[in-house]
């Protein structure tokens, strides 16, 4: 059940997914993907394939089928010639309001957070118990041994001073960082990302620089196709509910010429006044505010149903924690501003 | 006098005793041999087990620990689904209540026939979907199939139901949502651009809510439940197999318990 055999190598590099198209722009594919070997400790063959292999496929294989199937620009299925993390990210970046490509975006971000939640994952190093059956109820003796006999947690992650120092400047410790990451992600019940994020402000008196700077680190949950990517969906209702507004103004004021409708629909376009919940949410997604993501959590049962069961999500958390490749996460850390850290 | 109240004592609390206090899983006819063998056509033994033994037991045991030592501790889940569906602290036992209620309603119309006489679907139910939509049940079908399922992109399910105009219309669910409740069938996923029609629904829908003297009535009954949880076709069917699923599924309904639900 556990892929006991270590040698589950170069399963990613011999998947090799290629976009298989009638236009000859996307035979680059899925080339640059990352490389995992194997997820001992985390995956069976079984379950990798189920959370990965398998589930990339498909993704690629519906893009492939959009493409085919509609006329999109040029310039947008060249963005989509290979699919590593950055392109992706800039396909999502520029595309994710324009709503004739609402299709593409959402496969476009299954991929970009499911590359990127396994991006930093490696076999796991410390000796893991694992269960010999899946837990048939919620909280059983044996799960509970599990959990409490990986509860010692260091006061920082081995290796990686300047990621440790972050977490512990905008979490208080690595336990109740710990905590809070495992917790959202047990908190989705359908399909979604936990993510930890760094926040960066375009605004920021020190961005003259050209490193970026981070004021904090920060753990956010996106359900579905949701994006860390600062799309705040609350911020897109209300520019759309503005522009119909606007839209229906204009309808009314047909008649009048065309100079007396443009002032006209700029000073009424007001006519939809923000509640209080949606003017807090607007400043959560301010445009300035732009989110780094660093680490991902998938909480779909499409990752942990074949190896943990209906029952084994804590488990399968408790095994990400220790599968988490601190170094890669460390690589994408921003430099955060000091004042944050004291 | 005083014996005839104590008696009467007695007995009231031992009705008290004797009511429900945990949820428990529904049994089904033939349920070993569901195990053992599955569902003709749609489950194996072992995705049978996935899809209903694990599912549903998960669910039943997480809304037994939250409603625990409250009110909703002697409701049936159906009760408790629309007790709190429009309280925001209580979205996390909405949300186990309507799927505990949404799986057994799906299990119920998929079960195996029994293997004398193969039902098919009703007059009634056939026109009324000719009424509904202009368009046969294979079109429908179809439909189902290749428009509303795609409109899912994590978990969910799909439904018939029956309004109260009394004619047929699909909708598809995401996550926990409920076909009884306008305001929580949670058709839209927010996570993506919203088309223009879809945000005009939202902004009507947001309207209603919010007037707390207009008392919202929703009088539909569901008549055929799909679930399209990864639960329900990931061990048989695979990441990818979801379409394939929901054509057996839809291909191998349980029509007898599907025409008992349309009003005759």
């Amino acid at each position: 059940m556990w892929g006991t055999s270590k040698v589950v190598t170069n399963l990613l590099r011999s998947c090799n997914l290629r976009l298989v198209t009638k236009r000859n722009l996307h035979a680059g594919g899925l080339k640059n993907l990352i490389q995992i070997s194997s997820l001992d400790g985390l995956f069976s063959k079984e379950g990798l394939d189920n959370a990965w292999f398998n589930r990339s496929k498909m993704y690629v294989n519906q893009l492939n089928a959009h493409l085919n199937n509609q006329q999109t620009s040029s310039s947008a299925a060249d963005m989509l010639s290979s699919l590593n993390i950055s392109n992706l990210e800039s396909f999502i970046l520029k595309y994710s309001k324009s709503s004739d490509k609402t299709d593409l975006v959402i496969l476009a971000s299954l991929l970009y957070n499911l590359q990127f939640s396994l991006s930093s994952l490696r076999p796991s190093l410390t000796s893991v118990a694992l269960l010999k059956e899946k837990p048939k109820t919620l909280y059983n003796n044996d799960v509970i041994s599990v959990l409490s006999s990986n509860s010692n947690n260091p006061s920082t992650i081995q290796g990686t001073e300047a990621l440790s120092q972050a977490l512990i400047g905008s979490f208080g410790s690595i336990e109740e960082f710990k905590t809070n990451f495992i917790n959202s992600a047990l908190s989705i019940s359908g399909d979604g990302y936990t993510w930890l994020v760094a926040r960066h402000k375009k605004n920021n008196f020190s961005s003259s620089s050209s490193s970026l700077v981070s004021d904090g680190l920060f753990v956010v949950n996106t359900y579905n196709a949701g994006t860390p990517f600062n799309i705040g969906k609350v911020g897109h209702l209300n520019e759309i509910t503005s522009k119909l507004s606007n839209n229906k103004n204009m309808e009314n004021k047909s008649q009048q010429d065309n100079l007396d409708m443009m002032v006209d629909s700029t000073s009424s376009s007001i006519s939809y006044q923000k509640s209080v919940t949606e003017a807090q949410n607007y400043d959560r997604f301010d445009h300035n505010i732009h989110y780094i993501p660093i680490l991902a959590i998938d909480s779909s049962p499409k990752a942990y149903l074949t190896d943990y069961g209906s029952f084994g999500k804590i488990l399968y958390l408790n095994n990400i924690w220790n599968s988490i490749d601190w170094n890669v996460a460390q690589s994408r850390l921003p430099k955060i501003e000091l004042a944050y850290l004291s | 006098m005083f014996q005839r109240y104590v008696y009467k004592r007695l007995i009231n609390d031992t009705i008290l005793k004797n009511r429900r206090s945990i949820h428990m899983m529904p049994t089904l006819p033939n349920n070993e041999t569901l195990i053992a063998n599955g569902i003709p056509n749609i489950y194996s033994g072992k995705g049978f087990s996935v899809a209903w033994e694990d599912r549903q037991r998960y669910l039943i045991e997480k809304l037994n620990m939250v409603t625990n030592g409250t009110t909703f501790e002697s409701m049936y889940p159906f009760h408790i689904m629309l007790q709190a569906k429009n309280r925001k602290d209580q979205a996390h036992i909405f949300n186990l209540a309507s799927s505990v209620h949404n799986n057994h309603l799906f299990i119920e119309n998929i079960l195996p026939n029994g293997a004398e006489d193969a039902v098919g679907p009703s007059k009634l139910f056939l026109n009324k979907v000719e009424k509904s939509f202009n368009k046969s049940w294979e079109e429908i079908k179809n439909e189902i199939i290749e428009v509303d399922s795609r409109k899912i992109v994590g978990q969910g399910y799909i439904f018939l139901i029956e309004n109260s105009d009394k004619k047929f219309q699909l909708l598809n669910i995401q996550n926990n949502g409920t076909p009884y409740y306008f305001p929580m069938n949670q058709s839209h996923d927010l996570n993506h651009v919203l088309q223009q029609d879809e945000i005009e629904l939202y902004h009507e829908l947001k309207e209603i809510v919010k007037d707390p003297k207009v008392k919202i009535k929703d009088y539909s009954i569901p008549i055929i439940c799909i679930s399209l949880w990864d639960h329900s076709y990931l061990k048989d069917y695979g990441v990818d197999g979801r379409e394939e699923y929901l054509k057996n599924v839809l291909n191998n309904l349980n029509w007898s318990v599907i025409n008992s639900r349309l009003f005759n």
